[in-house]
């Protein structure tokens, strides 16, 4: 069940980095996209084990880093990883499963991978010259990424209840 | 213990995940190197998606666009409709400019060609048409003030209007060649046809003149003699409309298309002081 759990998280996060490029593209938006894998990764903290949380969030930052041009393999990698493992000790805290809450962890979560990203690119991405751009653009990223968790979170929720089989166990209490 | 062992796997496994994306963020944050296996796989795993959403939603907005979210599509139309508009505007006043352009320099002409002419210029004012649509009279905005008198020739550069029937303040009315009291003395050069242009009111003008054995044919233009002492000699009346002529009373008679299209007068020349070159008996045309 776990491994379909995974997977399933996956597909959707594929599905909708998929998405996104035309999506904001459309809308003539592209500077202000939102994470639906960091979201993705924000509700596995508290659905999903430690192990199986931490492989789903490589998975999720090898994809991340596949849409994302130009950024060195491995980086969402280890954001992903790392904002997993912050979530995952809040959960131990605060359980953040309504949609306030959501939408508050994941614009935090959304700020905190900004900074990571820079610091990161800061190291290794000998390439990389627009740090003042991911502080420019890191507001406005977390607030648009931030809804995206509470529906991303309802849409894994549903897709959990019909594994689990029952819909008495949702995301949001 | 075997507990511990299990902690010690994820603690192990987690800082796998953490570390190796480090030394994979090292390796591929170099200048110059080629393309890792990495990369090419991720394009390959992204790249089919990509493309499938983008087709599908491609597909999904062109649709959404073109048939449903219509309000851009109103608002150019709105858009273009009013440049339309505005150039069919600007296009009418070019064409009417350049209608103008072409009176005035053929009205230049005919004053340098006729210089035994004192010509007075004057606007038409007013039109009044017949039931028929065919203009019967002219209001010109010339009148007692600028020492306009009745039958004072009209001509255009293209030939004869009619003459002055009325004068009053600041206008006068003018009696058009198709009226049915108007009589001009016309011939048919080199042909020896003279005649009258007897205007038959909401139809053609005629040309009568008396039987003999000259007709005239269609196209022949009518020049005003002089005789009338109305109209200076020279002038053109209008063409005859058919070949031959019919019998009206004792005399012959053929149709006459006027010169001059009333209907699209703008501007006319008024003659206030004409040398009417009456024919010598010499000069006359042979009957």
């Amino acid at each position: 069940m776990k491994a379909l759990q995974i997977l399933l998280y996956v597909v959707v996060a594929y599905v909708l980095l998929s998405l996104e490029s035309p999506l904001l593209t459309s809308f003539h938006v592209r500077m202000y996209a939102p994470d639906p894998a960091l979201a993705i990764v924000v509700h596995a903290a508290c659905s999903v084990e430690f192990l199986p949380g931490v492989i789903l969030c490589a998975f999720l930052g090898l994809l991340k880093d596949g849409f994302s041009a130009g950024v060195p393999v491995g980086t969402h990698v280890e954001i992903y990883v790392l904002v997993f493992l912050c979530c995952f000790a809040l959960t131990r805290r605060l359980d953040y499963r309504n949609v306030i809450l959501l939408t508050v962890v994941t614009f935090g979560a959304s700020l905190v991978s900004s900074f990571l990203f820079f610091v990161l690119s800061a190291i290794f991405d000998r390439d990389f010259e627009e740090f003042d751009l991911v502080f420019r653009l890191a507001l406005p990223q977390a607030l648009i990424t931030s809804p995206m968790g509470p529906i991303v979170a309802g849409l894994l929720g549903f897709i959990d209840r019909k594994l689990a089989g029952s819909e008495k166990d949702g995301v949001f209490r | 213990m075997r507990q511990k062992q299990e902690r010690f796997k994820v603690a192990l496994l987690s800082l796998l995940l953490l570390v190796a994306p480090l030394f994979s963020m090292y390796f591929h944050g170099r200048i110059d190197r080629p393309q890792s296996v990495a990369e090419s796989a991720l394009i390959h795993l992204t790249g089919p998606g990509q493309s499938l959403m983008n087709g599908v939603f491609g597909t999904f907005v062109g649709w959404w666009k073109r048939y449903v979210f219509l309000v851009e599509v109103a608002e150019q139309n709105e858009e273009l409709r009013q440049s339309i508009g505005e150039l069919k505007l600007m296009a009418a006043r070019a064409r009417g400019l350049d209608e103008e352009n072409r009176r005035l320099r053929d009205m230049l002409a005919f004053r340098t060609e006729h210089k035994e002419l004192k010509l007075a210029t004057a606007q038409i004012i007013a039109r009044e048409t017949s039931p028929y649509f065919s203009v019967s009279r002219i209001r010109l905005d010339r009148g007692t003030e600028d020492q306009m008198a009745e039958n004072m020739p009209v001509l255009t550069s293209a030939g004869v209007v009619g003459r002055i029937e009325k004068v009053a303040g600041q206008y006068c009315d003018i009696m058009l060649i198709t009226d049915s009291r108007s009589r001009i003395d016309v011939q048919i050069p080199g042909k020896g046809l003279s005649g009258t242009l007897v205007g038959t009111g909401d139809g053609l003008p005629v040309f009568r003149f008396p039987f003999q054995k000259a007709r005239p044919a269609k196209g022949d233009a009518l020049l005003t003699t002089g005789h009338d002492r109305l109209f200076p000699k020279g002038l053109v009346v209008g063409f005859v409309l058919e070949d031959g002529a019919r019998q009206s009373g004792k005399q012959l008679e053929s149709a006459v298309e006027p010169a001059v299209s009333f209907a699209s007068l703008q501007e006319v020349f008024i003659a206030v002081e004409a040398e009417l070159q009456l024919p010598t008996p010499g000069q006359e045309e042979p009957q």
